[in-house]
């Protein structure tokens, strides 16, 4: 889906506090390629929406009835690798983002952003412009160095490529999409064909469903 | 002296006494028999009061068994003639014709053994019979002399492979003392005619009874009181031979009454260790028993049976200590083996004991190094948490009391608060960048500025100039580093008028960090920074930071010039982690 001036995205906020989904429907409202499809303030609610559709889903992950990592999977399971998933989260912290990831969100957005950079980033998620942030980067690319560290059962998923590992490793020094591409000797778009081939590794990879069942169970908290 | 348990043990014990005994008298009747001089000699023993053998064309030779010393025979009809111990003397026919009368052996000095039994005949077969004496009477002597003190060297000289056993020394020191006796018994009476004599010869012998017992108690596993007995009861016998001697008085019976006591204490004191080791070690037992057995027996053929038939034979009690020492040494061997055993079993024990162990050391060491990282961590936290107090803490007091008094805009508040948050981050970045390529903890750090400084028109340029992998900070540092940034950042956004900041990272010389941070804002004098209090408050957090993080800062600036903070951070050993 393009994000145009006569089509528009239609956004799901899924958020307990009404104030914060208040400040992001602001962010989403006030961009004009997006539009509010709906809200819901758990994951009962989210799943009502489900059936409807959406292109974008802003979610948090402490729902009161759940964990927005379930939210994660069903949309997933259910819409197919689509829709974008931005998590909404209050440190951008490690775990909370590589737990998302790894379940198949596409990105995370600080609770705190100005309404304006709210509406930017979510409109440049489901442009594709910017397709690693530095941050989601390094944490996939440590969690990869951890993972290399341990022995790896025999049916796991194949590895990222090089050239794959590489684009991550240019990414998480914050080098530019246009950056990495001319480092890599490719061009832009085949950067984020990789990039695409990274999140769809990690998604189906069965390496994420350790971390995301702890996170899932309540080891780890959002 | 009933040894071993069950039938089978007794018949094993049975076995081996008899066995031992019918070897050892073998051997000695072949001995005895092989060399006996009467076998060959036999028919020409000098009659007594007759004449002697009459002149002939062949020689003739003359031999007196049993002598001592040098004696002259005269014989009528030959010449006189010296006979020496266990040799033939050739005879030579006398021109004078002597009629009658008988023939004499005449000893040149007392004592020297002659009796009556002279033999004379044939040179060849007399030299055969005088060569058998020889034998018995001293080769095997000295035989048995070399033997033993060699065997007793060799022990003592062997001691360190044993390491220095206790058994081995005494047996050693034994068997020395046992060549020692022989030799004075045999030939220090003519060797060493000294008037003290008696009492080396008897001293040697009673100290060799008493290695006996100290070698019985040595086997049957060492009690020091016994041995201070034995050594005492030494001392006793050589008091009284001395006493004896100094006094002048007869030698002979005292030595007897000695004998019997010493080898009766040696009896008593063999029956005892042999009924204590019975059930203990009941195959040690039946060897000792068998080799006491030897002895008894031997010296109880010499003093009731040993037949003198036609001139002395070999004793057997010279004889026992050569074969004894033989059957000592099996046993030796025996016991070595055994020993052997043990120390290889106690290595292969050890052995296992060392690797467990070790798996015991490596598992606590790598729990300790647990516990230490621990530790580490334990410790990293709290400072972690007076960061905390240090930064967010001090930030919501602060905004706290002036909140109370109503004092703030809510865009004071807002503007406090979201410092906290950012500082919020900056902890949680540290925690999560610790450890980590540094050039990622500070593009991450761009990320979340340049948003933030995008809002307000600023542009934030992010370069970093390491090769990778980048080394790394610990959290601490790290969160130093952030917060020396966000301040610097916070003075630009401030003061600065700028729109552009630019954060570049780069190796410097001496295993350094060189972090610039630069913007194109109005700048300050240096030399007027306290403009404000405030300001210079700022400037000093900044160099306080870098002083913790063990750096060095340089602020850089000229009015209209912009502002470059510089600062030179060291990396050590532990920060050049590779991946």
């Amino acid at each position: 889906m393009r994000v145009g001036d006569d089509v528009q995205a239609r956004v799901v906020i899924v958020e307990d506090d009404p104030r914060i989904t208040a400040h992001v429907a602001e962010g989403v409202t006030a961009h004009h390629g997006l539009s509010l499809a709906g809200t819901a303030g758990s994951l009962a609610e989210a799943r009502t929406l489900l059936a409807h559709g959406a292109d974008l889903f802003i979610l948090d992950l402490g729902l009161p009835d759940g964990n927005g990592i379930d939210l994660i999977a069903e949309i997933r399971a259910r819409l197919g690798p689509e829709p974008k998933i931005l998590v909404l989260s209050v440190l951008g912290d490690q775990t909370t983002v590589l737990a998302a990831v790894l379940a198949g969100a596409d990105g995370y957005l600080l609770k705190d952003l100005d309404t304006l950079d709210i509406g930017q980033q979510a409109a440049a998620a489901l442009s594709g412009g910017a397709p690693l942030s530095p941050s989601i980067a390094a944490y996939v690319l440590r969690y990869l160095r951890g993972q290399q560290e341990q022995p790896k059962p025999e049916d796991d998923e194949p590895d990222l490529s090089p050239r794959e590992y590489e684009l991550l490793q240019l990414l998480a020094r914050g080098q530019s999409n246009r950056q990495a591409a001319e480092a890599l000797s490719v061009s832009p778009h085949t950067v984020g064909d990789h990039v695409k081939s990274i999140y769809r590794k990690l998604g189906v990879s069965s390496r994420g469903e350790a971390m995301v069942r702890a996170f899932r169970s309540g080891l780890l908290r959002p | 002296m009933t040894v071993a348990l069950g039938r089978r043990g007794w018949r094993h014990a049975l076995f081996t006494v008899l066995g031992a005994q019918l070897l050892f008298w073998s051997f000695y009747a072949l001995v005895v028999v092989g060399f006996h001089p009467a076998v060959a000699s036999s028919g020409h023993r000098l009659p007594v009061g007759g004449a002697g053998p009459a002149a002939t064309e062949a020689e003739v030779g003359a031999w007196a068994p049993g002598l001592s010393g040098p004696a002259v025979l005269r014989v009528p009809g030959w010449q006189p003639a010296v006979l020496h111990p266990a040799q033939a003397t050739l005879l030579a026919p006398s021109e004078l014709q002597v009629e009658g009368g008988a023939w004499s052996l005449t000893c040149l000095r007392l004592p020297c053994g002659a009796t009556d039994a002279v033999y004379a005949g044939p040179y060849d077969p007399i030299s055969k019979a005088a060569g058998s004496e020889r034998f018995q009477r001293f080769d095997m002597v000295w035989l048995a002399i070399a033997v033993q003190g060699l065997l007793g060297l060799a022990l003592l000289v062997l001691l360190p492979i044993s390491r220095f056993s206790r058994l081995q020394t005494i047996t050693g020191l034994f068997m020395i003392l046992v060549s020692a006796d022989a030799w004075l018994t045999a030939f220090g009476a003519e060797t060493l005619p000294h008037a003290w004599f008696p009492l080396l010869r008897y001293g040697v012998e009673y100290l060799m009874l008493t290695a006996v017992a100290l070698t019985v108690n040595a086997f049957a596993g060492w009690r020091p009181r016994a041995a201070r007995i034995a050594v005492a009861c030494f001392a006793v016998a050589l008091a009284v031979l001395i006493a004896t001697m100094a006094a002048g008085g007869e030698l002979a019976p005292v030595i007897s009454l000695l004998d019997a006591a010493a080898l009766a204490l040696l009896t008593v004191y063999g029956i005892a260790i042999l009924l204590r080791m019975r059930s203990t070690a009941p195959g040690p037992a039946i060897r000792v028993m068998t080799i006491l057995l030897l002895g008894i027996t031997s010296t109880v053929w010499d003093l009731l049976i040993h037949p003198e038939f036609n001139g002395p034979t070999l004793q057997a009690s010279v004889l026992a200590p050569t074969v004894t020492t033989f059957l000592v040494l099996f046993e030796l061997a025996l016991q070595g083996r055994q020993l052997n055993r043990e120390a290889d079993e106690a290595r292969t024990d050890l052995e296992r004991q060392v690797l467990e162990q070790d798996a015991s050391l490596l598992r606590s060491s790598s729990l300790l190094r647990h516990q230490e990282r621990r530790i580490a961590i334990d410790a990293e936290r709290q400072s972690l948490l007076r960061d905390m107090h240090d930064g967010v803490g001090g930030v919501l007091t602060h905004l706290l009391l002036h909140a109370r008094e109503g004092r703030l805009t809510h865009a004071e508040i807002a503007e406090a608060l979201q410092s906290a948050v950012d500082d919020l981050r900056n902890m949680a970045s540290a925690i999560d960048a610790a450890d980590e390529p540094i050039d990622e903890a500070l593009a991450m750090f761009s990320e979340r500025v340049k948003i933030r400084l995008a809002r307000s028109g600023v542009a934030f340029d992010w370069r970093s100039q390491l090769a990778s992998p980048a080394p790394h900070l610990d959290a601490r540092r790290l969160l130093s580093l952030y917060r020396l940034l966000q301040e610097g950042i916070a003075n630009t956004l401030r003061h600065g008028q700028a729109t552009r900041i630019a954060l570049t990272v780069e190796p410097a010389a001496g295993d350094r960090l060189l972090v610039t941070l630069s913007d194109d804002g109005v700048g300050f004098d240096p030399g007027d920074a306290k403009g404000s209090p405030g300001e210079g408050r700022g400037l000093a957090n900044m160099h306080r930071r870098a002083t913790q993080m063990g750096g060095d800062l340089r602020i850089e600036s000229a009015p209209r010039q912009g502002v470059r903070l510089v600062l030179h951070l060291p990396i050590d050993d532990a920060g050049r982690k590779k991946y």
